[in-house]
């Protein structure tokens, strides 16, 4: 497994991990303390510890693996922007052009913004190095 | 009809046999890529860059188009 293929399987572990507690959380009755289980992305950070030197001084990340990252960040974007763009319309329907929202959604949609955007990255890290079929 | 694709195909695993029977990550070790990259591009799965094409053609002391081979596609580029 490489460096890209492990950082993506902790981050997915990660995402799950916090995004399972929330949603237990919320239909717990919780919702202020549930937004506080996203916390537990801030483990995310930790990802550039899959990136050290190695002491056998082998490769971690080569040309493919930057091609891949560079593709699979690109199509994380795409579907952030849709979601973002999706959430914005689905708030502006539902609560009205005067509507109002709870301070703490926005750190929590900041919070599941990344969150999806991570997962797609990560998910389209391990289809691409799978596959192993990326010219 | 589909049209023919481009292809670039190589003799890498023959000669890497012929070369002391180097393995995948020896000769990855060699040209600074990880092992995966080596199986993606001998499967034909990964076209390499232009650099590291030079680099596996002289570590295997070798010539890079005894090592690459590209097949033009039928339609479209050449």
């Amino acid at each position: 497994m490489t460096a890209i293929q492990r950082h993506a399987v902790f981050s997915l572990i990660v995402i799950g991990i916090s995004v399972v507690l929330f949603a237990l959380g919320l239909v717990g009755g919780l919702a202020t303390k549930a937004s506080g289980m996203l916390g537990l992305l801030g483990f995310l950070g930790f990802a550039p510890l899959f990136y050290r030197k190695r002491p056998s001084g082998a490769v971690v990340v080569d040309e493919r693996d930057g091609a891949i990252i560079l593709r699979a960040n690109a199509i994380a974007f795409s579907v952030l922007w849709l979601g973002l763009v999706a959430a914005g319309m689905t708030t502006y329907f539902v609560r009205g052009d005067a509507g109002t929202v709870p301070v703490r959604a926005l750190p929590v949609a900041i919070y599941l913004a990344w969150a999806l955007y991570e997962s797609v990255r990560s998910i389209t890290v391990l289809a691409r190095t799978r596959s192993e079929d990326f010219t | 009809m589909s049209a023919k694709r481009e292809q670039l195909s190589n003799e890498l695993r023959r000669l890497r046999f012929e070369a002391g029977e180097l393995t995948q990550q020896q000769l990855a070790d060699r040209v600074g890529v990880t092992r995966q990259t080596i199986i993606a591009i001998e499967a034909n799965h990964y076209a390499p860059s232009l650099l590291l094409a030079f680099r596996i053609a002289s570590s295997l002391d070798r010539k890079i188009e005894e090592v690459f081979s590209y097949a033009p596609g039928r339609n479209g580029r050449k």
